[in-house]
């Protein structure tokens, strides 16, 4: 193997699903219950976000054969493409500076409208969030970005956290102060 | 030391810290209603408007000690704190601690979360309060954040953090320090000088 072969195995090698679930077991031993999560940069290419759920999906279930409590974290960036994320923040964003002070009942509601008409996003963590269910792990949605210039991005996980849960997911949000 | 950035939720620039504060929390309430919620203090501080970021660490600080009082004791949401700040998780096994059964009597859980690799002693030391309290772990958890995957893509993950860090925490260097730490270990797991990711470290028992 030349150099540049060499070094192209050592950056795709790495620490895999299996060594990250073995190290949650013995973390278990000790008292101490895993989060794990899939660490990889965000891309827009629709076979990337596909890898993608395809291997939280396998996370998932490995981490539901381990002890309960346990963990595992996503990230929307890694389920959408960009353009399409922050056009979901914005729309979200909107509507909640107009329900801002217009009482709780109405945003969740209309957040939810919204949602229905980003099918891909959702039906790929709709698949997440049952398996998870299934498989009593709770499910995490990992901080993004929360500014976007003006538009905070908190609404978009809080409204899609709050939607997995009303269909029987167990999923926490991740509230950034 | 300048730098110190810990975002928080500013609705404008003139509004008290009281105010924002309540904001905050009404916003969680509306946005999340009883959802389990991961807290945390702010992440990506680089790449943010300024207005939306908290100039003063200590207020930062004083805020997430606020929002984790007012959430276990005037919220049913089960909470994650994510944190590696000694003081919050002190201050929060301490009303832990004294107000157990009112936490507790609200259908939730709770959570203290850090990084793999970063706030090994805060871990532990929970672990240890948590068996002092007796309380069950389907209830109170310590949980570890284990990011896994190919070297690639798990030390853009670590790098961001470690430099994140070095603005967030300014007191914290020994925790850029284990973040670095952790860098280089997943670096030399490679050439087979350290250790792998399942051989846990064998001094934090």
């Amino acid at each position: 193997m030349g150099n540049l072969g060499r070094l192209l195995w050592l950056i795709s090698s790495g620490e895999t699903r299996e060594e990250a679930v073995e190290l949650a077991r013995k973390l278990q031993v000790q008292g101490i219950q895993p989060l794990l999560v899939y660490s990889k940069e965000s891309s827009d290419l629709p076979t990337d976000m596909y890898e993608t759920e395809v291997e939280v999906i396998k996370c998932i279930e490995a981490v539901g054969e381990l002890d309960k409590p346990a963990f595992v974290a996503i990230k929307l960036s890694g389920l959408s493409s960009d353009e399409e994320l922050r056009q979901l923040e914005r729309e979200i964003h909107s509507l909640s500076s107009k329900t801002l002070f217009g009482g709780t009942p109405r945003f969740i509601p209309q957040a939810r409208g919204v949602l229905t008409r980003y099918p891909e996003l959702m039906g790929r963590l709709q698949r997440i969030s049952d398996v998870a269910r299934k498989s009593k792990v709770g499910l995490v949605l990992d901080a993004e970005i929360r500014f976007q210039g003006q538009v905070d991005s908190l609404t978009t996980s809080a409204s899609i956290s709050s939607l997995l849960n009303e269909m029987g997911g167990h999923v926490w949000n991740t509230h950034q102060m | 030391m300048s730098g110190i950035l810990i975002r928080c939720n500013f609705l404008s620039n003139n509004l008290t810290h009281d105010r924002i504060f309540k904001d905050s929390l009404e916003q969680l309430s509306q946005w999340s209603g009883n959802n389990p919620i991961k807290l945390v203090r702010g992440a990506y501080l680089t790449q943010e408007p300024p207005d939306k970021v908290i100039q003063i660490k200590q207020e930062a600080d004083n805020m997430y000690d606020t929002a984790v009082q007012r959430l276990l004791t005037q919220k049913d949401n089960s909470l994650m704190l994510a944190t590696h700040n000694h003081r919050s998780v002190l201050k929060a096994t301490q009303l832990l601690r004294d107000k157990y059964s009112e936490i507790m009597r609200r259908d939730r859980t709770v959570t203290f979360a850090q990084l793999y690799g970063m706030g090994d002693d805060i871990t532990y030391g929970l672990v240890r309060e948590m068996k002092t309290l007796n309380v069950p772990v389907s209830k109170v958890s310590v949980v570890k954040y284990i990011p896994y995957g190919s070297l690639n893509e798990v030390l853009p993950y670590l790098v961001r953090r470690a430099e994140e860090n070095r603005g967030i925490l300014g007191g914290s260097i020994l925790e850029r320090e284990a973040l670095y730490d952790e860098v280089k270990r997943r670096i030399a797991s490679y050439f087979g000088i350290s250790t792998k990711l399942t051989e846990i470290r064998s001094d934090k028992e």
